[in-house]
């Protein structure tokens, strides 16, 4: 089943600022896709049209089937969640679980539940013993943890995020990656979809897009899309050290076998 | 930066700590009251004076707060407390007679010693009083009492919601913010801008270089903010419900009577022109200091159980 439909769409800031040029393509339900491109290629754009963030032109985008317009905005925004890529800036309650609270008296909880449902997902993302902690005594993975536990308590059909990545440290990228693997192994019928440019978290997927200058420019398998060294390059991605040796040995004549980045490793 | 430290939320498990929001809120206007309510004769003033320490004492000490915090506020006040004393000095009360002694030409008057004596004990009680407020009730909870007393005002369409909501973004980004005029001063610093030293005008210019970054930086959050909480279906004006409860308790009902009661007392001695000479007034307000101990007392030993820590 297509569970987004971008059909034709199309985005411009002002006359000369056009962030998204006329796309279209299809995700799978149930599927990890990420979305790769460098700074400024419309892909954060594209996740704010999305969430309904920014208003798309007519007719271009169909979530769950539903085309998202003024009036379905609401229900289809209940039906997904978006992480973003500042810890602090969607950090909204007091505490760790006035945050998780927030979410919950948006959709309407009833009190009495709020308690069980913030510890069920402070526990999926082990942040249960930081449930009375200030945001200023977190770090930035664990605010993005309770980003996604914010997201999760409320039951999406599709998460995006928004390169939440982007501004942590090696160790709260990892932590972030590990949560998202978890998660979908939780959810097998979740669709993830994960904007970064962090190729890295690409080979996780089960499908890379890459964006350029508002453009896709190709779909398809990470390894394949990921072999393309000179297109990558073309569009101003950095190809990981690993996956440069792989293809400098294999220019060599030395197979390496393995799709993902650990196994390119453990190979190695 | 540290003087922002002043005042802030301690959290302890104390029976102060307990006690609901609005109750404190309250509480501390009665407070206030008494310690403004005036009185005829310098005596009457000063022993009011003592009682009501004693009182905001013990409640310091209940809640645990710092002593050494509460006279750093004091010592915050310096400036305030010596421009009191000059004024009053100089400005000879009308009704002042007694000489307590003169410099030179310059007499000064038991009169306004009192007076700014009185002044700065007022001060202080009352700084006191909000410390130990703030210092233990948590800010969110503050809101969420004001959000309750603007109850009324929503038959008027007052936003009392968005307003509620307002502060408590507001103290969640206080130290966010912080932070970021830290970090800014530090770059502008690396980049040669002096904010410790020179003439005020080169201060304030530099000054400048922090605020305008600072700015554009909190409204650039203040976006992301508003992205992410209408991604997470927040919405003013729709029905939502509410993870906190205040709650009213019995021990919410006594305090609010012990503090209605000081006040009470505090209006009549005023208003009765009490003074020590009156006939048993000393014995009453022996009694009525013995009432409110036992009082407290028993409140303590009620919920001893609970706050053995």
């Amino acid at each position: 089943m297509k569970i987004i439909e971008i059909n034709h769409l199309s985005y411009k800031y002002n006359e000369t600022d056009v962030a998204i040029n006329d796309v279209s393509f299809s995700i799978e339900a149930g599927k990890y896709v990420t979305i790769i491109g460098h700074n400024g290629s419309g892909k954060s754009t594209f996740a704010k049209l999305l969430m309904g963030l920014l208003e798309p032109n007519e007719n271009s985008i169909k979530e769950f089937g539903i085309d998202l317009n003024r009036k379905t905005i609401h229900e289809l925004r209940n039906r997904m969640g978006i992480v973003f890529q500042n810890p602090d800036n969607q950090f909204v309650g007091a505490t760790v679980r006035d945050d998780l609270a927030f979410g919950l008296e948006n959709r309407c909880v009833k009190r009495e539940n709020m308690d069980e449902i913030i510890n069920e997902y402070a526990k999926k993302v082990n942040m249960v013993e930081f449930l009375d902690k200030e945001p200023e005594n977190l770090s930035g993975g664990q605010k993005q943890r309770v980003a996604i536990a914010g997201v999760l308590s409320m039951n999406p059909e599709i998460v995006i995020f928004d390169e939440a990545t982007a501004m942590l440290d090696p160790k709260g990228k990892k932590e972030i990656r590990e949560t998202i693997l978890k998660m979908k192994k939780e959810n097998p019928g979740m669709t993830i979809l994960s904007i970064t440019h962090d190729i890295e978290e690409a080979y996780q997927a089960d499908e890379v897009i890459a964006f350029n200058d508002g453009k896709v420019v190709f779909q398809g398998k990470p390894a394949e899309v990921l072999k393309d060294q000179k297109k990558l390059q073309e569009i101003g991605l950095d190809i990981p050290f690993v996956v440069l040796l792989k293809n400098k040995l294999e220019a060599k004549g030395v197979k390496i076998e393995g799709s993902s980045l650990e196994e390119v490793v453990k190979n190695l | 930066m540290s003087n922002i430290t002043l005042g802030r939320y301690v959290p302890r498990d104390t029976f102060i700590h307990s006690l609901d929001p609005r109750v404190k809120i309250i509480s501390l206007i009665l407070l206030m009251v008494a310690i403004f309510i005036s009185y005829s004769t310098w005596e009457m003033t000063f022993i009011m004076a003592g009682i009501l320490g004693l009182f905001i004492f013990l409640l310091a000490l209940i809640s645990n707060t710092s002593f050494r915090l509460l006279f750093k506020s004091l010592r915050a006040m310096w400036f305030l407390i010596i421009f009191l004393l000059l004024i009053n000095i100089l400005i000879k009360p009308n009704n002042a007679e007694i000489i307590a002694f003169s410099i030179g030409s310059l007499d000064i008057y038991w009169e306004s010693i009192f007076q700014s004596l009185k002044i700065i004990i007022r001060l202080f009680l009352m700084v006191s009083l909000t410390m130990i407020l703030t210092t233990s009730t948590k800010p969110l909870d503050l809101t969420y009492a004001l959000e309750w007393f603007m109850k009324p005002l929503k038959v008027i369409k007052f936003p009392t919601h968005e307003i509620a909501m307002t502060i408590s973004i507001a103290l969640r980004f206080i130290p966010t913010l912080l932070n970021e005029v830290e970090r800014i001063m530090k770059a502008q610093t690396s980049r040669g801008v002096d904010f410790k030293h020179g003439k005020i005008s080169s201060r304030f210019k530099a000054i400048i270089s922090l605020i305008i970054p600072l700015f554009i930086a909190s409204f650039q959050r203040a976006e992301e903010l508003a992205d992410s909480m209408e991604a997470r279906g927040y919405d003013p004006k729709a029905k939502r419900t509410t993870y906190h409860k205040l709650r009213f308790s019995v021990n919410d009902l006594f305090v609010f009577i012990l503090c209605g009661a000081f006040m009470a007392a505090t209006i009549v001695f005023s208003v009765m022109n009490f003074t020590i000479k009156t006939p048993l007034f000393v014995p009453w307000l022996v009694i009525g200091c013995c009432l409110v101990l036992f009082y407290l007392f028993g409140l303590g030993a009620a919920n001893a159980r609970r706050y053995k820590k």
